[in-house]
């Protein structure tokens, strides 16, 4: 069963379009990776997806129902929930806190909320800091606080965006088996990286896109020595020869 | 120990139980629940102080000041709602005052009706209006809600300045309404010794901060301040944050207002000069950011430390320089924003925990021999 099916999109900034007819779709419990050159679209895809911004054209089904003009947050209750590119954890509160907001999108209880968070952060091996102010979190901690808690909100797909940018190499890989942890656990996840190994090891398919335009798509092994992919993060002169 | 105390502490104690991993580095739970028992203690002893202070404090003008003290301690913790926890600015709290002020008034001096009846019906009417000013403005950031609800504030007073009926209504215009001191009675929110508002204040004071106490730890509370500080975060997380925000602002106003009332029958003269003016407004702002915005303790603190130095500097320095506390206020914030940009709470609340856990340790040292 696709989660998620995406024909057709096209955004529109004034002149510019960003994305452009893009067709996708994900598999229920697939990983599904969206690279791209800088610019490419792949961010404005994702608030597309996440409701931030209303397509221009276009169609985007979730669980075979239509969302393009749902609001963030009734798309997050209906289990669609993202990370940020941008780190956004909430400065002034603790790691806790920061989970709790996520644990309250499905329960108004606050000691349910509290000891869900606790779990969320027992599994992500991030419990010690709990008390931690966010804003004094080291920027891999950051963004696994954004992970934590995107999946506090029980989601049936998440969108991670950028998740291990900044990163060092031990932690890329520790970030890597924490999502391969949370596909067990049945969530969907369709994740935008930069970091070749790293998504190279995760995705089932790979998406590439290019000046908004879908250029090709595949398993990892086949996007990676297709001739168009190589074009555009290389440019018109390399070629496979 | 209550009901919720029960829950809560039990609820701890699973907690503790089910991550024994955090042992290590949490509070040992036994010490928990004694500085929670010492806090509690303390608490109940401020309220004992608090309702005995008018067989110690005998002097009308002091009673007087510490009315008002309360009154604004009051103010600032439900503008607090919104200006703290959803984290904008709100400059214009003084239209719900104004609003309360005049609807009760009004009704009872026209109609008849009870102070304590229209100190509700101004409260509703205050929701309206609330919501009516968050609405448009909720979407502005920073600076541009400051500015709106500063608008909108003046241009109410302007208004009550100058009409003098609205419908059969009596508003008097930039003369304002006196009531008249006839019939005092606690049926009529009307009385001739200080005392009385001196209780119906504290009170009053109590609840809001029991409300903002459960409001803090509530989904609401998470919200609000989720949404205040990263709003597009907080709407991915679910968080419907405009609404969260118009909720906040309208409690916030409905009980604004009911101060409103409070004061017009605690000073039994009300004018839009006296009680729709920025000065107020102005100075719950200060209040807040002085004492810290968005903790409990915070309006309260700022409230205890300024109220005074208003009321002194304009005892002993009213004649020859007037407005002599506006500037103390202004220096006193500069001097907070650059040393403790989150206001006094959080220095306190530094010492008052130090102090707390030297106090649990003795305790306990005394238990165990």
């Amino acid at each position: 069963m696709k989660i998620l099916e995406v024909s057709d999109l096209v955004m529109k900034f004034g002149g510019l379009t960003a994305v452009d007819k893009l067709n996708l779709s994900i598999d229920q419990g697939e990983i599904l990776g969206l690279i791209g050159p800088n610019g490419a679209g792949k961010s404005t895809a994702f608030n597309c997806i996440a409701g931030v911004y209303p397509p221009s054209e276009g169609q985007i089904r979730f669980n075979g129902e239509i969302i393009n003009h749902q609001k963030p947050w009734n798309l997050c209750k209906k289990g669609l929930a993202r990370t940020f590119q941008i780190v956004k954890p909430f400065a002034t509160k603790t790691v806790l806190y920061n989970v709790m907001v996520g644990a309250f999108a499905t329960t108004s209880n606050t000691s349910e909320a509290e000891e869900k968070a606790l779990n969320i952060l027992k599994t992500l091996h991030f419990e010690n800091k709990k008390d931690t102010r966010s804003s004094s979190l080291t920027i891999a901690d950051r963004k696994r606080l954004e992970i934590a808690r995107a999946i506090a909100t029980e989601p049936r797909l998440l969108l991670l965006d950028e998740v291990m940018a900044g990163l060092r190499p031990a932690e890329v890989d520790e970030m890597v088996e924490i999502i391969q942890q949370l596909r067990l656990t049945g969530i969907t996840i369709f994740v935008i990286e930069h970091i070749m190994r790293a998504i190279m090891a995760l995705s089932d398919r790979i998406v590439v896109i290019h000046f908004g335009k879908k250029i090709a798509q595949g398993t990892p092994r086949d996007v990676a020595s297709n001739e168009n992919v190589i074009k555009a993060y290389l440019g018109d002169e390399y070629g496979i020869s | 120990m209550t009901g919720k105390d029960y829950i809560e502490s039990s609820n701890t104690m699973t907690l503790a139980k089910k991550s024994p991993s955090c042992a290590g580095t949490g509070i040992p739970l036994e010490k928990k629940i004694l500085k929670d028992t010492i806090n509690k203690t303390f608490l109940i002893l401020l309220a004992v102080l608090a309702f005995g202070l008018p067989l110690i404090v005998k002097s009308p003008t002091w009673l007087h000041m510490i009315i008002l003290m309360y009154f604004y301690a009051y103010l600032t913790t439900s503008w607090n709602m919104v200006g703290g926890f959803a984290g904008v600015l709100p400059l214009g709290h003084s239209v719900f005052i104004g609003i309360g002020a005049y609807t009760s008034t009004i009704l009872s001096l026209q109609y008849g009706i009870s102070p304590w009846i229209g100190m509700i019906l101004g409260g509703i009417i205050s929701i309206f209006a609330g919501v009516l000013i968050g609405l448009p403005t909720f979407k502005m950031r920073g600076a541009y809600f400051a500015l709106a609800t500063i608008a909108f504030a003046e241009g109410f007073r302007v208004m009550a300045e100058n009409i003098d009926y609205l419908g059969p209504l009596k508003i008097n215009g930039p003369r304002g309404l006196q009531i008249p001191p006839l019939n005092t009675g606690l049926a009529n929110f009307m009385f001739t010794q200080k005392e009385p508002y001196y209780y119906i204040i504290l009170i009053m004071l109590m609840v809001v901060l029991g409300i903002t106490w459960v409001i803090s730890r509530s989904k609401l509370g998470y919200s609000l301040n989720a949404g205040g500080e990263e709003p597009e975060a907080a709407m991915a997380l679910g968080i419907n944050v405009s609404r969260a925000k118009l909720s906040a602002m309208a409690m916030s106003s409905f009980l604004t207002s009911l101060a409103g009332t409070f004061y017009a029958q605690f000073s039994l003269f009300i004018h839009p000069k006296s009680i729709i003016s920025l000065d107020i407004s102005f100075e719950i702002a200060f209040i807040a950011l002085i004492g810290g915005r968005g903790s409990i303790a915070g309006p309260v603190l700022g409230a205890l430390l300024l109220r005074p130095v208003s009321d002194l500097s304009r005892i002993y320095f009213g004649d020859t320089l007037p407005g002599l506390h506006l500037i103390i206020y202004g220096v006193v914030l500069i001097l907070v924003m650059i040393y403790q940009p989150r206001g006094i709470q959080e220095s306190l609340n530094k010492i008052y925990e130090n102090a707390l856990n030297k106090l649990a340790d003795r305790f306990k040292k005394d238990g165990a021999v």
